[in-house]
């Protein structure tokens, strides 16, 4: 019994003093971010979007941000500017009008924005547009295809760029909120996963079995962010085209009518953001083009 | 038998508390300083050149495609302004140098003339629809000295070597322009030996093919200097000279040093 005492304080000081290791850090860690001058653009972006949003643009190319599956190339310099500066008048300031701050996009919107010069191409002929991961980075391709001339036409913005941002970004809030479950229920099992560009291939044949764009058909998620970023972005006359498009029957109609009821209400109810509101706005600006800035920094 | 147990327990303490695990280190500095140490050099050596400096550019595995000499002249610390043999293009874009398995050379905005190796084959028509030629844009610097800059293609290994731009880069960039268009006016090559001849293609870009095998090269106002040593019939050489014409060779030819191998133009 002593004996086991004894030994018990002995290992006890033992431990006491193989424990203790005083060792000075130093103050400085040996981790030295390497300054990079600043130009014009990199301020625009600190004080646009770093500072108001809380986003942070990469337009030059950074390989650890990037897809490296893929030959890629970097953004132009030229291309950039234009696109941060429409970014920020077609992607974000139409939600600041609606919900009356820049505090929704700053809390909701993805952190890092990644430009990349030209699309990603697979070898079966495909290629990546915009892709969005875990509601912390968007990427967007084909940067350098924006111009003088580019960066003038509304159909081509939104096609090229600001589909798949709206579309993204409505993604992460569902991740936010889940949209009701009354939403899968109209298309139920008809949603066909990744032989969508097989079995549509036109936007009729979509519309007519309910959905509004191929892509629509993957998933129930794909199906509600679609809706919602084609609403937004075309002009009524433009989406009632697409509803109308060749191949596309009444019925299909009905069904995306009532879908699109859904998102609606879930847009107003959780988000306060009346759709038809935030698409005038945003008709209205695309309407502007030809007067905004989008070279002066 | 339970005080051997205690035994044991403390002489196990001792041998943590003795094991010192510090050793001694092969170099004074930490990893990390004489990384940025290495990055802020190779920042210095590029940017020290007023005319720039010639770089050898291959692209794809292997080198496979064949070389071109591009003039490159870092004007800043984030401005470079390239040129290039294949092209009257002269276009200015941005770069840095960062920190990862040593210096990084980045050229990290869009530049027309690493865009067109760098870009899929959708963008530039080159080889196949998703890689193209294969060029990099991003480079391990190797070795940083005022002579010569080694770089490492990040993505496809290939070794690229930049050496100073000599004075009157303008006349310099000229010569390399119109040893190059030279080299590219012909349809065809052939090689003439003294055990037969083999005739050459162009391929996927300017790089010539024969029957078995490729051969990559850059096109200088000398000759042409391969990307390694060649054997061709027994022959071996890494640089041709380009020699004038003569009555049986009338648009000229490049020859070996010992004139045993010729590399003939076929218009």
């Amino acid at each position: 019994m002593k004996f086991s005492k004894f030994y018990l304080a002995l290992f006890a000081g033992a431990l006491a003093i193989s424990a203790c290791k005083k060792e000075k850090l130093e103050s400085n860690s040996v981790f030295v971010d390497s300054t990079i001058e600043k130009n014009p653009l990199d301020n625009y972006i600190y004080n646009n979007f770093i500072l108001n949003y809380n986003v942070d643009i990469l337009y030059k190319y950074v390989d650890k941000e990037s897809d490296l599956n893929y030959n890629l190339i970097p953004a132009s310099y030229n291309s950039s500017i234009r696109l941060t500066k429409l970014f920020k008048y077609l992607g974000f300031e139409p939600y600041d009008d609606v919900t009356g701050s820049k505090a929704f996009i700053k809390r909701y919107f993805p952190k890092l924005i990644n430009y990349i010069g030209e699309a990603a191409y697979r070898n079966n002929g495909t290629k990546v547009l915009g892709t969005a991961e875990g509601a912390k980075k968007i990427t967007l391709y084909e940067v350098n295809r924006l111009t003088a001339t580019t960066g003038v036409n509304a159909d081509f913005l939104t096609d090229s760029y600001f589909h798949t941002i709206h579309h993204e970004f409505q993604h992460i809030l569902n991740q936010t909120t889940e949209f009701p479950t009354s939403f899968n229920a109209i298309s139920g099992n008809s949603y066909v996963d990744d032989v969508w560009n097989t079995t549509y291939t036109s936007t009729g044949a979509a519309v007519a079995a309910g959905f509004i764009s191929p892509y629509s058909s993957s998933g129930a998620k794909e199906d509600f962010a679609e809706l919602y970023s084609f609403y937004i972005t075309l002009s009524a006359t433009q989406f009632n085209a697409l509803l109308n498009s060749t191949g596309s029957t009444a019925a299909g109609r009905t069904i995306i009518n009532n879908k699109l009821i859904v998102v609606k209400n879930y847009m107003l109810s959780v988000w306060n953001i009346d759709m038809d509101v935030l698409r005038a706005n945003i008709v209205n600006r695309k309407a502007n083009l030809a007067s905004f800035d989008q070279t002066t920094l | 038998m339970k005080r051997n147990y205690y035994l044991i327990l403390i002489a196990s303490c001792f041998l943590f508390a003795a094991c010192d695990k510090k050793k001694d280190r092969i170099f004074d500095e930490s990893p990390t300083d004489r990384l940025n140490t290495a990055v802020a050099n190779a920042q210095a050596v590029l940017v020290s050149k007023p005319n720039g400096w010639i770089m050898q550019y291959y692209a794809g595995d292997g080198a496979q495609y064949g070389g071109n000499n591009f003039f490159v002249n870092f004007t800043s610390a984030t401005a470079v302004n390239v040129q290039a043999d294949y092209t009257n293009t002269n276009a200015t874009s941005t770069y840095k140098v960062y920190p990862g398995a040593g210096p990084i050379l980045s050229f990290d905005t869009y530049n027309p003339i690493f865009g067109m190796f760098a870009a899929p084959g959708a963008i530039s028509g080159y080889v196949n629809y998703d890689v193209g030629l294969g060029g990099d844009i991003e480079f391990l610097v190797m070795k940083a000295t005022a002579d010569s800059v080694i770089l490492k293609s990040r993505k496809r290994g290939n070794r690229i070597v930049m050496v100073p731009m000599p004075a009157n880069p303008a006349t310099v960039i000229s010569t390399y322009k119109t040893a190059f268009n030279t080299y590219y006016a012909p349809n065809s090559y052939r090689f003439e030996t003294p055990t037969g001849n083999i005739a050459l293609n162009f391929y996927d870009y300017m790089e010539l093919h024969s029957l078995t095998d490729t051969y990559s090269f850059r096109v200088t106002p000398t000759g042409l200097d391969f990307y390694q040593t060649v054997t061709v019939n027994g022959i071996t050489f890494k640089e041709l000279t380009l020699m004038p014409a003569t009555a049986t060779y009338p648009n000229g030819y490049y020859a070996n040093v010992a004139g045993t191998l010729k590399l003939v133009p076929i218009f």
